[in-house]
């Protein structure tokens, strides 16, 4: 099938985040699927926050592929109807905070 | 590497904020953070995690069931076992958080021929140059080893070849790390601390590794005994591909999963 | 210096344009920068999806970025307080395209709107930027017209030079590229029914449609030219096209108004052969001087076979203007390190 692989990233830092994409393109490939692999910038930045989502969410991929598997947030914002997550970790903010202060 | 403004922000965030309750600009930040992942989660057809550790957390925090699908490592056949050579590595990048600092302290308390090999490239140049401090400190240079450079990835599977055991203490990390894991492949036992967050989802104590407190001399203590005691050494590495096959952390599964209709 | 390069993507979809973007990356790298390629999805059908396409762009936060080349629409329109435009087109529906009436933005209210806003991002993008570069005259040529933008053309250079060493001078004419009726290989074809020499043609490369191959095909049978011309038609390996390019007598390339130089012409001048070309050929004219680097003739089936009669009754002339039109093309200076030495300066 066409796989869509897409995560956020910061250029030129690679980690285990890029990695997995970066393997998992190379393995869907080996078992015969077209893989495109998409990195959009994000920066965790509150002031510009709202503004970055709104640029993943303006993206439709419901034509470009079969399946879309998402990793980083806000990956998972893109539009598509046969989404797939893969999800390593949530935003900074949510996880430095604790659940505690989460239900307000 | 982080952004010229996140710091500040973050340190607001992380101490003083927490205690705000009413600091009406950061709690609409948070409500619309788990807005949006409310919006993303909710759309996928399925969830997938790396950890338990994360799908908790997706529970606690966002109410959504996932399911766990352990990252597998790349090509990791070419992880093999040659030796048990009295020598703990630990491969990975040279970061406060991954505390290598533990495994020199720990290096003056041991009583065996035991040896320290780390190996890893560095974001920040000051901590490996606390190491190397360290070592000189407490005349550990014939027992500690730093090769503070970016290791290719055979050199890795060549130290990882000729251990007897590779340590991995990060602080409360949110997997098992790939550094576990490779050494799991090449039959070599885990060496990590009960801080270290996700790493025991793949060791348990005893059986491919073990697992002690985040304290020089336990760790101290830890080494002689994967160096002293080579047999049980060596079953707790050949007990690895069995934990890795049990936990079934492959590509195929993983592919079989993402590709499901 | 950290040098991004931003490109769109339709996925599963490569091109020209693509292939560009790569080899820049590449020679960035080889010039000692740390270079990347960000792509950014894109798609413009419904034709209202183009608002959100922008808005996306608009919003998008770059950091731990030094400079960004930006290659494309909408990907230009991420904001960076560094850019280098390397444009190798706007988006043509909102421009000559939508004038000529070949465009999906509609001729209504809305879509003049929508066809204003394009062209008010795309002002506002091209005033902001530190460097301004176009692929081709043509190119500069709309920025011009249509935004009263000036910039300076950087034509993209050939890939891999060192495939293009010339090997000899032997009994054909080559005639590369991709195969359509708007590249008009069937034209050179046609003229090998009326030539007197001893000329060879060869004509290699991917036929776009099944309908290309069989336009050749036919011709080559209807005028019983099996001696004379050689078809090879289909994705060829790289080195098939080389070794073809560096040993002909001379290359032939006749598109009808082609943007930039072109390929194929600059692989030509490189293995030292002259172009034959013709007189509507576009941007192609700009490395071939009639008489001097090559040959510019009228369109015609006659015509072209009296230049390639001429190329191959006097060897040595041809020969020689080989040589004149690798000196030509060297002397345009375009190569890969004066590129990324004005991209990233």
């Amino acid at each position: 099938m066409k796989v869509v692989l897409a995560s956020s990233f910061v250029p030129f830092i690679k980690g285990g985040a890029t990695a997995i994409v970066e393997w998992l393109e190379a393995k869907l490939v080996e078992h015969g699927h077209q893989v495109e692999s998409v990195f959009l910038p994000f920066v965790e930045r509150p002031e510009t926050m709202m503004d970055q989502l709104l640029s993943y969410r303006m993206l439709n991929m419901t034509e470009s592929c079969d399946r879309l598997i998402a990793f980083r947030p806000p990956a998972y914002l893109l539009r598509h109807p046969s989404k797939f997550l893969w999800f390593i970790h949530h935003f900074r903010a949510t996880t430095i905070c604790g659940a505690h202060n989460i239900a307000a | 590497m982080v952004h010229p403004s996140l710091p500040r922000y973050y340190d607001l965030w992380g101490t003083q904020y927490c205690g705000l309750e009413d600091n009406a600009k950061n709690r609409a930040f948070r409500k619309r953070i788990f807005a949006t992942d409310e919006v993303g989660l909710s759309e996928s057809a399925r969830i997938f995690t790396n950890s338990k550790i994360v799908s908790n957390r997706l529970k606690n925090f966002n109410s959504i069931d996932s399911e766990v699908l352990y990252p597998p490592v790349f090509q990791s056949e070419r992880f093999h076992c040659e030796s048990y050579d009295p020598v703990i590595v630990c491969i990975c990048r040279l970061e406060d958080h991954k505390r290598q600092h533990l495994l020199v302290d720990a290096m003056r308390y041991t009583k065996s021929k035991a040896k320290l090999v780390l190996a890893g490239a560095s974001h920040s140049g000051s901590y490996p140059r606390k190491l190397k401090l360290k070592v000189l400190k407490y005349c550990l240079s014939n027992k500690v080893k730093i090769l503070d450079r970016w290791i290719s990835e055979e050199e890795k599977s060549q130290l990882l070849a000729t251990c007897c055991a590779a340590a991995y203490l990060p602080f409360d990390e949110d997997s098992y790390g790939y550094p576990s894991l490779e050494a799991q492949h090449a039959c070599k036992a885990v060496l990590t601390t009960n801080d270290s967050g996700g790493v025991p989802e793949l060791v348990t104590h005893g059986v491919n590794g073990l697992i002690v407190d985040p304290n020089p001399k336990a760790i101290a203590e830890a080494i002689d005994q994967l160096v002293t005691n080579p047999q049980k050494t060596r079953d707790m590495g050949q007990n690895g591909p069995v934990r890795i096959n049990e936990l079934d952390i492959s590509w195929d599964r993983v592919i079989r999963k993402l590709t499901a209709a | 210096m950290k040098i991004l390069v931003v490109n769109n993507m339709v996925p599963f979809v490569r091109g020209g344009a693509e292939e560009l973007a790569d080899h820049l990356v590449r020679h960035l790298r080889r010039a000692g920068h740390d270079a990347d390629l960000m792509r950014i999805p894109f798609a413009w059908d419904p034709a209202d999806r183009l608002y959100d396409e922008m808005i996306s762009c608009l919003n998008m936060e770059l950091w731990n970025v030094d400079r960004v080349i930006a290659l494309k629409f909408p990907a230009y329109l991420i904001p960076h307080p560094n850019k280098t435009m390397w444009l190798v087109h706007q988006f043509r529906q909102a421009y000559d395209l939508w004038d000529s009436d070949y465009s999906l933005i509609p001729h209504s209210d809305s879509g003049t709107r929508l066809r204003d806003a394009i062209r008010a991002a795309d002002n506002e993008c091209f005033a902001s930027v530190n460097g301004f570069y176009c692929i081709s005259p043509t190119v500069q040529q709309r920025l011009r017209q249509f935004n009263q933008m000036d910039c300076q053309v950087l034509y993209h250079p050939l890939n891999d030079p060192e495939n293009f060493q010339c090997q000899s001078y032997g009994d054909y004419i080559f005639a590369g590229g991709r195969i359509n009726e708007g590249k008009r290989q069937h034209l050179l074809v046609e003229a090998m029914q009326h030539v007197t020499s001893d000329a060879k043609l060869i004509v290699a490369g991917p036929p776009e449609t099944k309908r290309d191959a069989e336009r050749l095909q036919r011709i080559v049978k209807q005028h019983n030219l099996q001696d004379k011309v050689q078809l090879e038609l289909g994705l060829l390996p790289r080195e098939r096209i080389a070794n073809l390019a560096t040993n002909a007598l001379a290359c032939a390339y006749i598109p009808f108004d082609e943007d930039s130089l072109a390929y194929v012409t600059m692989e030509s001048c490189e293995a030292k052969k002259l172009v034959l070309s013709a007189s509507d050929a576009g941007g192609v004219l700009g490395l071939v001087n009639d008489g001097e680097t090559g040959f510019v003739s009228p369109p015609t089936a006659e015509e072209l076979a009296d230049r390639i009669d001429r190329i191959f009754t006097d060897r040595a002339k041809s020969i020689r203007m080989g040589e004149a039109s690798y000196a030509n093309w060297r002397d345009k200076d375009i190569n890969w390190k004066n590129t990324i030495q004005k991209l990233a300066a």
